[in-house]
């Protein structure tokens, strides 16, 4: 059968159309359209080089809740002293002069001038820090909040204890301030302000919600719950959640709040705020923000009087940057008043306390 | 038919070429099997502590609309009235009308919630379908919380060999995940999961409900517990690797 | 080179550096463990509002990586059945446009075996990296199913390959040179998708798939512009990926010369009748050879001779020229570029910052840090722009004596290498037009032809 089929002539077979030859004009033409191919494929942005894309309202523009008018500004920076540690976490001013900072693992002393003057090792990291006045039952005592309890120092760094009176598991202790005889501390995770004498015992516990009492309650929805006592013998606590400042007595007894949550210069931004304050031997307020950190100097009366440190110059880097994270941006851990009346600000990107004095005041030479 | 011989050499040639090329591919695909131990699918996903919300994953996604939304982490959301991730920063009211939203689609869903000592809690919720993945309340938020974060989302992902978006990522944030992993939360809500989990279980008595989420919240962190650990030791081992190598 | 210029008064910094980083290293690893206790932010304490969960959606379907592994065995096993032993090339087709379907529109091309060649590279490069079993299946299955039938999968099973059949619809002749010479990009191609999967820069094969937009039927516009390039060319010059990018195929392609069966054109006997001459738009069909005439024969081993000699030359400048290619190679790894920008920002070459190089700086990673990573990914690439050179020395040289290798064919017999078992030239041959329905119409004409010739 195959010898025969080779006599098969072309003519009778069924066949199917052969593969023709390449003319001229349609090798022009592949040869055209391989070429736009080919520069498609070199214009792609694997890279994401050329950005998103994305038209301008998808961009999200913080410019102007970073910017302060310069007019507003009424401190200048003096100073900035340098903390060794690898992290730091509380502030507090020493009565006398100088001030006291915790971070992990140790407190350290300094003076007026900045010179380091005590070293108290601990185990942990202090999450907040008094120093007693002359005023206090023990003059000079060190008072520390560590996440376990109260720990007292003596002046010259000596533990003398610790206690842990009113505190359970939900504590956390942030921040604590000193009285004649008191010794105050907010914990934010109780949302409670505890009230102790000096030697431990609890005498009270301020802010328990008690409509009775016209008592709302603090809103703490992060760690950040300051408190401070002034020479008129009132407390004043920040309710950061509901972004204001509240006046107490001693017994527990509310007096009065101001403040207000606005994204503009006069208010408190964010979700709880302020997140630490200070009170200036006058009586008039400093307060830091967090997230977008800025500090302020507040009336008495809750009138904003001026700006102490603009988000740029706490953390250059949110300016500098359309794309943050949020761990960058708690830039400020604590504030307070010297003797002198000068704001230490307690920047934690720096790892430094940061000196402001008022703009062409008296005490320009440090 | 050729002839015999040369059947014979070539077929031969052939044979030994083909017995050993066999070996050789599947004793060398067994051993990288072997090497990492059997792995089941792999997908994409995103750290949303490397991320930074630049928006690429809005454009560069292969599809029409990316698999890439945003996820809002209620355990550690504030439930803030002025909400960063909500309000236009410049916003008039704080009402829901659509000048003062931040999310140019209006994917993001303001529900009011209760009110305590005089603040007013707001809950936010996500309306996947409209979600581009734009990331603007993710950078939005950062300033607060930061319980907004981008992630792949597995019903929408074809799971491509090479993700587009991976490449275009600026911070490297993308890895490929084993599939039931699903997610990489952030690092800090390892904690806020487990937290809400025993929680969860300390109330449960009878609900078997409340328990079996407990318990998958549970399961959830712990696999983002092994999935960092692991990460960390894989990059501590390569740059231990390589640096010798680079010097 | 200007970018190591650049790089070489950090060495001295980066040396330091590196000494220091395994020390960093384990400082991120510590650093990622904490999280500080009270910085994690409580929810409210809602009277009566139970706090929502979010769950992620699941991963759907994780069954179907295996169904399609699964599928993949059957649709090899059935396109060599047909294309082999059934010689039926509408059964080819008809599987051709199913593969087309599922592996192609339904499953929407990934991961596909071409693919899995980069993720086998991968495992070899970063034990970081783990291979499932599922993909180097798909790598696995085409590869030796050729080994024993030839390109079955190529021509039945490739979503990719499906396409490009279906759209060669008036297929030329692509001219012999231009054939042979396009014909060694896959080599190189593949050479280059290796080095960039190993070295974990990235999958360029996917990356530059011109079909999976459209099977997807969205994606980069200039993905999309490339796929449409490719298939108006498949119009006319038939599977153009095939034949001239596809790294798959330069690998069936050696496979497929050592299978151990592969598909004739001739169903018995092949009558050198040359109806089969123009039936294969790929150009796999070999003539059968002459034997040179003698005067021309010290020529020609002249010729073989100087191509065995120049094939380890070539490789050797390849080694060479691949060790200078390098930095060159290592600019499309997004690390290479992103301390190539940090530096010239730093340096103030350039003016503001992209957002790489923003997110790099976020970081807060140091610089040092970054340019020893880099370095270290150029040490790689000095290394695998060798063997890449290697390859593609060995490449040409090989191609150069093949083409000077005349060898000794009687019949017209597919060349295995470029044949992808399609079955289009089946129909050309009258032995098999004999064996199939038109038998009878041949056994008419010749018993009347017996006959005519018995008549008188």
């Amino acid at each position: 059968m195959a010898g025969k089929a080779r006599k098969v002539q072309r003519g009778e077979l069924h066949r199917p159309p052969g593969v023709g030859g390449m003319s001229g004009v349609l090798a022009l033409l592949l040869a055209a359209t391989a070429v736009i191919g080919l520069v498609a494929v070199l214009r792609v942005d694997n890279w994401g080089e050329r950005g998103s894309g994305l038209s301008e309202r998808f961009e999200f523009s913080f410019e102007e809740l970073l910017t302060v008018d310069p007019e507003l500004v009424g401190y200048r920076e003096t100073g900035q002293v340098e903390v060794p540690l690898s992290s730091v976490r509380a502030l507090a001013a020493v009565p006398g002069g100088g001030w006291l900072v915790s971070g992990e693992g140790a407190i350290l002393g300094f003076d007026a001038q900045g010179a380091s003057t005590v070293r108290i090792t601990v185990t942990g990291e202090p999450t907040c820090l008094a120093v007693a006045g002359e005023d206090h039952t023990y003059p000079g005592r060190i008072y520390a909040g560590m996440p376990s309890g109260v720990e007292r120092f003596a002046p010259g760094g000596e533990s003398q204890g610790m206690w842990t009176a009113g505190l359970d598991e939900n504590s956390r202790l942030t921040s604590l301030t000193v009285f004649e005889g008191s010794v105050l501390a907010a914990d934010a995770g109780n949302r409670v302000v505890l009230h102790w004498d000096a030697e431990g015992q609890l005498l009270s516990v301020i802010g328990r919600p008690d409509p009775s009492r016209n008592i709302r309650g603090f809103t703490v929805p992060s760690g950040f719950f300051d408190v401070a006592m002034f020479a008129d013998g009132v407390l004043r606590v920040a309710n950061p959640g509901a972004r204001r400042i509240e006046a107490y007595t001693l017994e527990g007894d509310f007096l009065g709040e101001w403040g207000e949550a606005s994204a503009a210069i006069e208010g408190f931004f964010g979700c709880c705020n302020p997140s630490h304050f200070a009170i200036l031997s006058d009586g008039r307020f400093v307060t830091a923000e967090k997230g977008i950190p800025r500090v302020k100097i507040y009336s008495e009366q809750g009138q904003l009087e001026t700006v102490v440190a603009t988000p740029e110059q706490l953390s250059p880097r949110l300016l500098a940057s359309r794309a943050f994270r949020e761990d960058q941006t708690t830039a400020v851990l604590g504030v307070a008043a010297d003797a002198a009346d000068r704001i230490l600000v307690l920047d934690a990107l720096q790892r430094s306390v940061r000196i402001f004095e008022p703009r062409g005041g008296s005490s320009d030479a440090t | 038919m050729p002839e015999a011989g040369r059947t014979d050499r070539r077929g031969f040639l052939a044979d030994a070429l083909r017995t050993s090329g066999g070996f050789a591919l599947v004793g060398a695909g067994g051993f990288l099997v072997g090497r990492r131990g059997q792995e089941e699918l792999q997908v994409w996903q995103l750290d949303p502590d490397k991320c930074t919300a630049c928006g690429n994953c809005a454009t560069y996604c292969v599809l029409d609309v990316s698999a890439v939304k945003c996820v809002n982490c209620f355990d550690m959301c504030g439930f803030c009235d002025i909400c960063t991730g909500y309000f236009e920063t410049n916003y008039w009211s704080l009402d829901t009308a659509a000048e003062n939203q931040l999310c140019p689609t209006g994917a993001v869903i303001r529900r009011f919630v209760e009110e305590q000592s005089g603040q007013r809690f707001y809950e936010y919720t996500i309306d996947g379908p409209l979600c581009i993945g734009c990331g603007k309340c993710v950078k939005g938020c950062a300033l607060m919380n930061g319980s907004m974060y981008l992630q792949v989302e597995h019903d929408r992902c074809v799971n491509c060999n090479e993700c587009a978006i991976a490449t275009a990522c600026p911070a490297e944030a993308f890895y490929r995940i084993p599939a039931n992993q699903v997610e990489i939360v952030k690092q800090s809500a390892i904690g806020v999961l487990e937290r809400r989990g025993r929680q969860q279980l300390r109330e449960a008595d009878e609900d078997p409900q409340l328990r079996e989420e407990g318990e998958s919240l549970l399961a959830r962190a712990a696999v983002q517990r092994q999935w960092r650990a692991r990460q960390a030791g894989w990059d501590a081992r390569q740059q231990g690797e390589e640096a010798p190598r680079g010097s | 080179m200007v970018a190591r210029e650049r790089l070489a008064p950090l060495r001295g910094r980066i040396r330091r550096a590196s000494a220091l980083l395994s020390w960093a290293a384990w400082g991120t690893a510590l650093a990622a463990v904490p999280a500080r206790a009270s910085d994690i932010i409580p929810v409210p304490d809602f009277t009566d509002y139970r706090v929502p969960i979010s769950v992620p959606p699941a991963v759907e379907h994780p069954g179907w990586e295996w169904l399609s592994v699964l599928l993949l065995a059957l649709a090899l096993c059935l396109a060599s059945y047909l294309a082999l032993a059934r010689r039926s090339r509408r059964g080819v087709y008809a599987l051709t446009v199913a593969c087309l379907l599922w592996f192609g529109f339904f499953r929407e091309g990934c991961v596909c075996p071409i693919g899995a060649i980069q993720n086998v590279a991968l495992a070899l490069g970063d034990p970081g990296y783990a291979l499932p079993a599922s993909v180097l299946l798909f790598f696995l299955l085409p590869v030796v199913f050729t080994l024993f039938f030839g390109r079955t999968f190529c021509a039945a099973v490739c979503p990719l390959g499906a396409v490009q059949e279906v759209v060669a619809v008036r297929p030329v002749q692509v001219p012999r040179w231009l054939d042979h010479g396009l014909g060694l990009i896959p080599f190189f191609y593949l050479g280059l998708a290796l080095l960039y999967a190993a070295t974990a820069t990235g999958f360029v094969v996917c990356r530059y798939d011109p079909f999976v937009a459209i099977f997807r039927l969205s994606g980069n516009f200039n993905m999309l512009v490339f796929g449409a390039a490719v298939v108006l060319i498949g119009v006319f010059v038939g599977r153009p990926y095939c034949r001239y990018l596809c790294p798959l195929g330069a690998v069936l392609a050696v496979c497929s010369r050592a299978s151990k069966w592969h598909v004739r054109i001739a169903p018995t006997e092949c009558t050198r009748c040359r109806l089969c001459e123009s039936s294969c738009p790929y150009g796999a069909i070999e003539l059968p050879t002459r034997p040179l005439p003698s005067r021309m024969r010290p020529a020609a081993r002249t010729r073989l001779a100087t191509a065995l000699g120049l094939a380890p030359l070539l490789v050797l400048a390849g080694v060479l020229v691949g060790g200078l290619l390098a930095l060159p190679l290592a600019r499309l790894h997004p690390e290479d570029r992103l301390a190539e920008r940090v530096l010239r920002e730093d340096q103030g070459l350039v003016e503001g910052t992209t957002d790489a190089s923003e997110a790099f700086r976020n970081t807060g990673r140091p610089v040092e840090e970054l340019v020893a990573d880099v370095l270290a990914i150029r040490a790689g690439f000095r290394l695998g722009g060798r063997w890449l050179g290697a390859w593609m020395g060995l490449v040409v040289g090989l191609k150069l004596i093949a083409l000077t290798v005349r060898g000794k064919r009687e019949d017209y017999l597919p060349d295995r290498g470029r044949c992808v078992s399609c079955g289009r030239c089946y129909k050309y041959c009258p032995e098999e037009q004999m064996t199939l329905g038109d038998l009878r119409e041949q056994a008419e004409w010749e018993s009347a032809e017996t006959a005519e010739v018995a008549s008188p």
